[in-house]
């Protein structure tokens, strides 16, 4: 196994080099990252397998050592001394859970860069479709305070249930009096990422969301909404685009999304249902229907209908999941 | 004694020296530390002020949201008491002018007694849901339930028609424009499809064209009530006043505006007692739907909220999606949008505003309690909906946790909801305090 780190770690001073060159070099084909995405999220891939496969041999070594362990305390005073076969099973389990760990570590890497190319790609590909390539906000002149603040449980099935003090917690602001409560479970874990570009979960698919200002409609007067690319209006119905391409950069068309969203640390799912209403070019979706009505950790899902499988069935489906910390 | 005062406050004052801005102090008489404030206490703050209000939101649906003289309509329909069956009640006789558009019973009385408790409709026209489920997505569509429901005015949209055209037909058409009312003469005496037996048969005996042509009325009467109550503002209140004197930065002493007692409640509100999370803007709500879990009652259906209320939006015949809205579709984004489904709707009732709170009791959605001393020990010591599988489609949500505050932050609290009565405004006549003055209005109207 350690002949594959060494076989692949030129390769991914390649990958790295490549990155440096690429971001001097535009003059390349557009696609250039793109490719190179693709080939590194292919090459995580392998790895990812790879430590999963460590990590299974860890498992075994594991239950073997246990069985060793459990005779020879039944058979203390047997001939046959384990030991040896002890310590030899306790330094393969040590191996098999590094090569398991770093390799897991070199997978996650691999993928970040490969996010980021993909990123870079898409930007240049997709270039009139995207005006902003940063995490979405909410201005920042909107008072976090104004917004619900239960303390409860998550509606979120997988998320755990926010344990519970009595007393309620106050924001820690010296340039003010008032203790007011901070919103407690809004807070994104640390080294989330927050971006506006995401692979599918299952890393067949590449897209982008940003807020769409549709020039038919009206604006509606709301005093939250400003000029700022990357802001999501407080409290008003908005659209979003949400852009969409295969691992080759190429605009997936005809999908059928099913949009979901909630905050993690609340009780509550979005106040309105979003949908999917037009696909305004190959590629590049309209959702509308969107309205946030507190700042905080937002968690959006859109999860694609296959043709095959049920749009229902979210076990089958792929989806993005983007968080959205407003 | 003064010596230990000052000891007193200027400890007081050392713990906030951390301040990254300095302690506005009003005058040498708010030397009480409860009435010192920071630049960013007075910003955050003055986000609960009257000033902050804004004009109600636009209306796509009712393009005479803004017009006045369908307000001044409006104003003689909400208050003509020949529209309810006995000629006894009209919609004053629940939201009274002199209780802020209340009328202080548990359930209200006119035909026959109501379900729920009356709603103020000050700021009503503000929030995108109307009642306390949320069921009418606009003031104009709310406005029209009553007069056909059996326990409030209980007449018929025809006989709301034929009384509006015998009454008020020069009125009708210099707002709404010319209208040839002769298709009256082929309508039954009442007919509605959510009336009685009699009523719905005659109704459906109709061709949709005559439907249409009462119809057309009928909403009209909605818009028209619609864009009177959007005239029906606010004068400040003494909290109003505190913050515009925080705001000015002006000498004169706080304590006249609000006592020490109520400032304290003011900062138990959006502080510990956490009130402000949804009960914040100048309005004091949010206009969401919660599950406080106000207890239900023996012996009547468990309270669905906003299940039900989204339930009855999906087949109202008025909504911003219907004929008689002014809107284009798109434009009707909350209802396209609408939130059907989620276990935060089973029990959840709109948060209501608590402006004028002190002077409109009962309180919650059945009245169940007499007095804010109850609703504030309610929220002390909450008990959780109790979830009945027979009813509930789902265990309803509860979105509050006890307080757990002391006797006298309760009744630092109830004080500083005190502090948001403002005072009856005379001589505002949409609000038609003054009998005198509003005959005189009907009289001049009728006579233009």
């Amino acid at each position: 196994m350690m002949n594959l780190i060494t076989k692949i770690q030129p390769l991914i001073l390649l990958l790295i080099c490549s990155l440096f060159v690429t971001q001097a070099t535009y003059a390349l084909p557009q696609n250039i990252q793109i490719q190179e995405a693709a080939e590194q999220l292919t090459l995580a891939q392998r790895l990812d397998k790879e430590s999963r496969q460590h990590f299974l041999k860890a498992n075994k070594i594991r239950k073997q050592l246990k069985n060793l362990r459990a005779n020879k305390s039944k058979h203390s005073n047997g001939e046959d001394d384990p030991e040896n076969e002890i310590s030899m099973l306790v330094k393969a389990l040590e191996v098999a859970q590094q090569q398991g760990a770093t390799t897991r570590a070199q997978s996650e890497q691999l993928k970040k860069a490969a996010t980021t190319n993909f990123t870079k790609g898409v930007i240049s590909v997709w270039g009139n479709w995207i005006t902003n390539t940063r995490p979405l906000t909410m201005d920042s002149n909107v008072e976090n305070f104004f917004a619900h603040n239960s303390r409860v449980r998550s509606v979120h099935n997988n998320m755990p249930k926010v344990s519970l003090s009595d007393e309620i917690v106050t924001a820690d602001r010296n340039d003010m009096s008032l203790k007011v409560p901070v919103l407690i479970g809004q807070n994104a874990p640390p080294g989330l990422d927050i971006g506006a570009f995401k692979l599918s979960r299952q890393e067949r698919l590449f897209a982008h969301i940003e807020v769409h200002t549709d020039p038919q409609i009206e604006t509606t007067d709301s005093p939250t909404q400003s000029n700022n690319v990357t802001a999501v209006p407080l409290n008003s119905i908005h659209q979003w685009r949400l852009l969409v391409t295969d691992l080759q950069g190429k605009p997936v068309e005809n999908i059928q999304f099913l949009v979901e969203g909630h905050m993690p640390g609340h009780v509550h799912g979005l106040p309105t249902e979003p949908r999917v209403i037009k696909e305004i070019e190959p590629g590049i979706y309209i959702v509308d229907g969107l309205k946030f009505q507190m700042k905080g950790w937002w968690v959006m899902k859109f999860i694609i209908a296959d043709n095959e499988t049920n749009a229902t069935d979210k076990t089958q489906s792929d989806f993005f999941t983007f968080n959205l910390v407003l | 004694m003064r010596c230990l005062l000052v000891i007193i406050s200027l400890t007081l004052l050392s713990c906030s020296e951390n301040s990254t801005e300095s302690v506005i102090n009003h005058s040498t008489s708010n030397n009480d530390p409860i009435y010192q404030f920071t630049p960013a206490d007075i910003r955050f703050l003055s986000k609960f002020s009257l000033d902050e209000l804004g004009k109600p939101p636009k209306s796509y649906s009712n393009q005479y949201a803004n017009n006045d003289k369908a307000a001044q309509f409006g104003k003689i329909l909400f208050f003509d008491k020949q529209f309810s069956r006995s000629g006894v009640f009209s919609c004053a006789t629940c939201h009274q002018p002199n209780k802020f558009f209340t009328d202080g019973l548990q359930f209200s009385i006119a035909e026959g007694i109501a379900t729920r408790n009356s709603p103020t409709l000050i700021g009503s026209a503000y929030s995108p849901w109307q009642y306390w489920d949320g069921r009418k997505d606009s003031l104009w569509s709310q406005a029209l339930a009553p007069i056909e429901a059996h326990n409030e005015l209980d007449t018929s949209r025809v006989e709301y028609v034929r009384k509006l055209a015998a009454d008020y037909r020069e009125i009708y058409q210099e707002t709404f424009g010319e209208k040839d009312f002769s298709f009256l003469n082929l309508l039954p005496e009442k007919a509605s499809p959510i009336g009685d037996q009699t009523a719905q048969k005659n109704w459906h005996s109709l061709n949709k064209s005559l439907q249409k042509q009462v119809n057309d009325v009928f909403s009209n009467a909605g818009k028209a009530m619609m864009a009177y109550q959007r005239k029906i503002k606010l004068p400040k209140s003494r909290f109003d006043q505190f913050i515009e004197a925080l705001v000015a930065g002006e000498k004169r002493p706080l304590a006249q505006l609000m006592s020490a007692s109520e400032v304290r409640g003011l900062r138990l509100f959006v502080g510990k007692a956490n009130c402000a999370s949804c009960h914040n803007g100048p309005l004091f709500t949010n206009y969401e739907f919660h599950n406080i879990g106000a207890p239900d009652l023996a012996d009547k259906p468990v309270e669905l909220g906003r299940f039900a209320g989204v339930k009855a939006l999906l087949t109202d015949e008025f909504t911003c999606l219907s004929e008689w809205s002014d809107a284009n579709k798109s434009q009707c984004q909350e209802m396209r949008f609408l939130k059907t489904k989620g276990p935060e709707l089973v029990g959840a009732l709109k948060t209501p505003t608590l402006r004028n709170i002190a002077n409109t009791a009962p309180y919650m959605q059945f009245g169940q309690f007499k007095s804010l001393r109850q609703v504030l020990a309610h929220y002390n010591d909450p008990t959780p909906p109790v979830y009945d599988m027979e009813q509930h489609p789902s265990r309803p949500h509860f979105d509050i946790l006890p307080l757990k505050l002391n006797q006298q932050e309760l009744t630092d609290l109830e004080s500083f909801l005190g502090s948001l009565t403002s005072p009856l405004p005379q001589d505002d006549h949409w609000w038609g305090l003054n009998q005198e003055n509003n005959l005189k209005a009907q009289i001049a109207l009728k006579n233009l």
